[in-house]
């Protein structure tokens, strides 16, 4: 018996002054359940993705909100996981109906992130960092920054060769309604960006984004006919310590691989036969070591092969990678990215990805990652 | 404000790194940082793996230039007073590392 998605809405992604954490997660919801012409009586429990709720507005039993807002008394999860808690939502969303028939089920990730200052949310998300980092005045960029300076001396590679990714994101961006930056980036420009966190400067970084999306997946075969669905094949998560002071490589991301390699024999298939990929970009450097953790590209050869942009659409290579704009460009509501990753790939493989359209879409994969690589969830879908 | 528990908590493992010598694996400085932070920024920030194996994250003090670190730089951990303090908050003071010939 397989599992299906078969809807899907995101919100647009970026400042949204009028819009609270709430209305967001309530329009995503009305949206996904015209979308996959579903009553809300049909749905058997939610799962939520949010980081930030609690360190930023104080804003917490999610579940009861929910409830609240729709009137609903079945099951809510709230999920957290830093920036993977909208997989890991959507993996336990999945393991809750996996094995189970006709069971339909609601996965929706929000953020709310752009009403407070830049110092407070550089803040918030280093809850995602161990307390020793923390306290030396690390942050996210800095972290990142750490593993991209070890990256680039190890493989001899430059500013520009991270630069690329950002680029070829923003290419992708601006084909996407719904993406946060919506126009082009050079080469030069990202490396005129002012430094963030030597070396990653400015146009390496994702940026602070509001948003939310939703899925709605089901194990009742007769329902998915209903809509346009695809199949999930495989969703596997893997967790390594939070802090990079633990870790034996600072060039990889052991979550990832492991994560990856379980989801690879899970769906029965090679990384070769992905066509399509949302990959987890918060910083360029993040795409280079997630293109070689997941299988694509050989340690060290990923910031050769960004650099000759083999994953830009336009290119039309067997992988194209981040359609929706990465979350450099389509932005990075962080408990809204691993839902709006499988609702691109779900957009893909449906034939409705528009501007944005890759032929032959048959086996797709989303990687999204919680902070420095403590938390990877992978998924492959495929129709 | 700062917790004085957590400060107190915090000082035996403070305590047990002072004077342990070690060399720079990476290093970046930060030019956003958060509000306890922002008096001193942009600051430089180094993992820095000890002569006993151990890996701490210490912010580099005493050094002018970014390009005064690169791998293998020798340095030894100090004790610095890096987070300001208001009114009859406890002052925290924390580890911090400096260049050692």
């Amino acid at each position: 018996m397989n599992t299906h998605i078969i809807g899907y809405h995101t919100t647009r992604f970026g400042e949204l002054w009028e819009k609270s954490l709430f209305d967001l997660v309530e329009e995503s919801i009305i949206g996904v359940l015209k979308d996959a012409k579903c009553d809300i009586k049909e749905i058997d429990a939610i799962f939520f993705g949010n980081m930030l709720g609690g360190v930023l507005e104080n804003n917490l039993h999610a579940g009861a909100k929910i409830a609240d807002i729709f009137g609903l008394t079945i099951p809510i999860f709230r999920t957290e996981a830093a920036c993977a808690s909208g997989g890991i939502a959507l993996h336990l969303a999945h393991e809750y109906i996996k094995n189970q028939p006709g069971k339909t089920v609601l996965v929706v990730g929000a953020e709310k992130m752009t009403d407070v200052q830049p110092e407070i949310i550089t803040q918030g998300l280093m809850s995602a960092a161990s307390g020793e980092e923390q306290e030396s005045g690390l942050t996210f960029p800095g972290l990142y920054a750490l593993m991209a300076r070890v990256y680039m001396k190890q493989f001899r590679y430059e500013r520009k060769h991270l630069a690329t990714v950002a680029v070829k994101n923003h290419a992708h961006g601006i084909l996407n309604p719904t993406a946060h930056f919506r126009r082009a980036i050079t080469i030069e420009q990202a490396l005129k960006s002012s430094i963030v966190a030597d070396p990653l400067g400015l146009l390496d970084c994702s940026p602070v984004s509001d948003g939310a999306a939703a899925l709605i997946i089901t194990s009742d075969d007769a329902r998915s006919k209903k809509s346009k669905s695809i199949s999930i094949l495989s969703s596997q998560t893997a967790t390594d310590s939070i802090s990079l002071l633990q870790r034996k490589s600072l060039i990889e991301l052991k979550a990832t691989q492991i994560a990856a390699k379980k989801a690879y024999i899970e769906a029965q298939i090679t990384p070769d036969r992905i066509n399509i990929a949302e990959v987890h970009d918060c910083f360029t450097i993040a795409e280079l070591f997630a293109m070689e953790d997941l299988g694509f590209w050989k340690k060290g050869e990923a910031g050769k092969r960004a650099s000759q942009f083999e994953t830009l659409l336009e290119n039309k290579g067997p992988l194209i990678v981040n359609t929706s704009g990465g979350l450099k460009a389509s932005g990075h509501p962080v408990g809204a990215t691993g839902i709006k990753q499988v609702g691109e790939l779900y957009l893909q493989l449906t034939g409705q990805a528009d501007k944005r359209q890759i032929s032959n879409a048959r086996y797709g994969l989303a990687h999204n990652v919680g902070g420095s690589g403590g938390t990877a969830v992978v998924t492959i879908v495929g129709v | 404000m700062i917790s004085p528990v957590k400060v107190w908590r915090r000082q035996k493992t403070i305590r047990d790194l002072l004077g342990k010598k070690g060399t720079i694996l990476s290093w970046t400085k930060i030019f956003t940082p958060p509000p306890q932070f922002k008096h001193i920024a942009p600051y430089m920030i180094a993992y820095v793996k000890l002569e006993n194996k151990r890996t701490v994250c210490a912010q580099i003090v005493d050094v002018q230039d970014i390009d005064e670190i690169t791998f293998g730089t020798k340095v030894v951990i100090t004790l610095r007073k890096l987070r300001e303090s208001v009114a009859e908050d406890v002052i925290p003071y924390t580890i911090a590392c400096k260049k050692y010939e």
